[in-house]
């Protein structure tokens, strides 16, 4: 995706056929707010350049809608996704002091799957902490390897010799508990 | 907006995402989905919280995925002589005083390509595709075998993570050392880091705190979980 002069990221045919509609649009991206700070965070890390990203972000893509740049019935999905790319790439460059030549370097920003911690309220983590605790040792160890180590329940059932169905309801149960524990109506598809 | 969540039925695929395993093209394919979908976006924000709560979670008596052996032996071992009446040598052999169980989990780091990282080492090529297939045993004897042809930093780096998740301290040293050399590279902060993982695991807190001393105070990612895990050790045990 080409950027333009003011930062923006324009896909190829989005400035042909008009400007989408106004106010649909900016609705829209108004609700991508809380995903856009999921995919700053998990790029960046907690702290302040995440906020500023997801503002920056926003502000690139309603500029855009303003100026026209988005034909009526495209996806502006990916569009704001090519916009968050180009101001996170910045900001991972600026905080490497301008190393250029590093075409991708968000391996390097996540030592573990934690950076999404900062989203989690401290009360909440907690008590799921407590309702783990009255779960059976084997539950809590395959709710670890889905959850943190984000393993696959196949490869989970492969390396223990369990069938998955068996793994699957084990795992289904435990987040019942959880859910429960939470406050959260019951869901059986997690 | 779209009604229908077709990712949604394929959890693992959140899961991964959450855990920071989710690779390459998939990311940005479910990061785009994100954006428009709200279903996802609370199901990443309630996996997050899981996962959170989960990892805050001891598990008494039960080994991590990936990571028994020594220190599981060693603890096995201290808890037969504290059954047969000689508690105080079981104490010697488990921990100086203080517990790091939970400061000392491993995630190995994701990767997505040695030459994004490290400009280079395409021979490493066939123990990277292992240690992202979570074969590590395979990584391990790949990457050992590119080190020896090809010392980089980032080979070294991956192979001293395969051995650390094969739970071989000795030779997990040996390699994320090498990983620091030469000072600096793109691969030392995150080596020093894992090194005081490996030492936490060992019960060897001021190693630990050696090492993540070394740590660049900056603004990366790498160097807030230092801090955190520095604080989170010193809350614990005093040198």
């Amino acid at each position: 995706m080409p950027d333009s002069p003011d930062g923006t990221v324009t896909e190829p045919g989005l400035e042909r056929d008009g400007t989408k509609t106004a106010i649909a649009a900016h609705e829209e991206l108004v609700a991508m707010r809380g995903a856009l700070a999921i995919i700053a965070t998990r790029s960046l890390g907690p702290g302040p350049d995440t906020e500023d990203v997801v503002q920056d972000v926003l502000e690139r893509a309603l500029a855009a809608l303003h100026l026209g740049r988005v034909a009526e019935g495209t996806r502006l999905a990916p569009f704001v996704y090519g916009i968050a790319r180009h101001v996170i790439t910045d900001v991972i460059r600026r905080r490497r002091g301008n190393v250029e030549g590093i075409p991708d370097v968000d391996s390097l920003e996540t030592p573990g799957g934690t950076t999404l911690d900062s989203l989690v309220r401290a009360e909440e983590a907690e008590t799921v902490r407590r309702a783990c605790a009255s779960l059976p040792p084997a539950d809590l160890v395959l709710l670890r390897r889905c959850f943190v180590a984000g393993e696959s329940i196949a490869t989970i059932a492969r390396s223990m010799g369990e069938p998955a169905a068996r793994l699957r309801k084990r795992k289904s149960r435990a987040l019942d508990r959880l859910r429960h524990a939470l406050g959260l109506s019951t869901n059986s598809d997690t | 907006m779209r009604d229908l969540c077709a990712i949604r039925t394929d959890p693992e695929t959140v899961a991964r995402y959450v855990a920071g395993t989710l690779e390459g093209d998939a990311v940005a394919t479910f990061e785009v989905h994100l954006l428009e979908c709200r279903t996802c976006e609370a199901a990443v924000r309630e996996h997050a919280t899981v996962a959170a709560g989960v990892r805050r979670t001891a598990i008494p008596g039960a080994s991590r995925p990936a990571i028994i052996g020594e220190r599981t032996r060693r603890r096995a071992v201290a808890t037969l002589l504290s059954v047969a009446g000689i508690a105080a040598v079981g104490v010697l052999m488990t921990r100086p005083g203080a517990d790091f169980r939970d400061l000392d989990d491993i995630t190995p780091p994701t990767f997505e390509s040695l030459s994004m990282r490290a400009g280079g080492a395409a021979s490493a090529a066939s123990g990277m595709d292992a240690y992202s297939r979570r074969d590590y045993a395979g990584a391990a004897a790949q990457l050992d075998e590119s080190a020896r042809r090809l010392p980089e930093p980032g080979t070294f780096f991956f192979l001293g993570i395969s051995h650390l998740m094969l739970d071989d301290s000795e030779r997990a040293r040996g390699a994320l050392e090498s990983a620091l050399l030469p000072r600096p590279n793109p691969y030392s902060a995150e080596a020093h880091f894992y090194l005081a993982k490996l030492f936490l695991r060992r019960g060897t807190p001021d190693s630990a705190l050696a090492h993540l001393e070394r740590i660049p105070v900056d603004s990366t990612a790498i160097s807030r979980h230092a801090r955190t895990l520095t604080d989170s050790v010193r809350a614990r045990y005093t040198p």
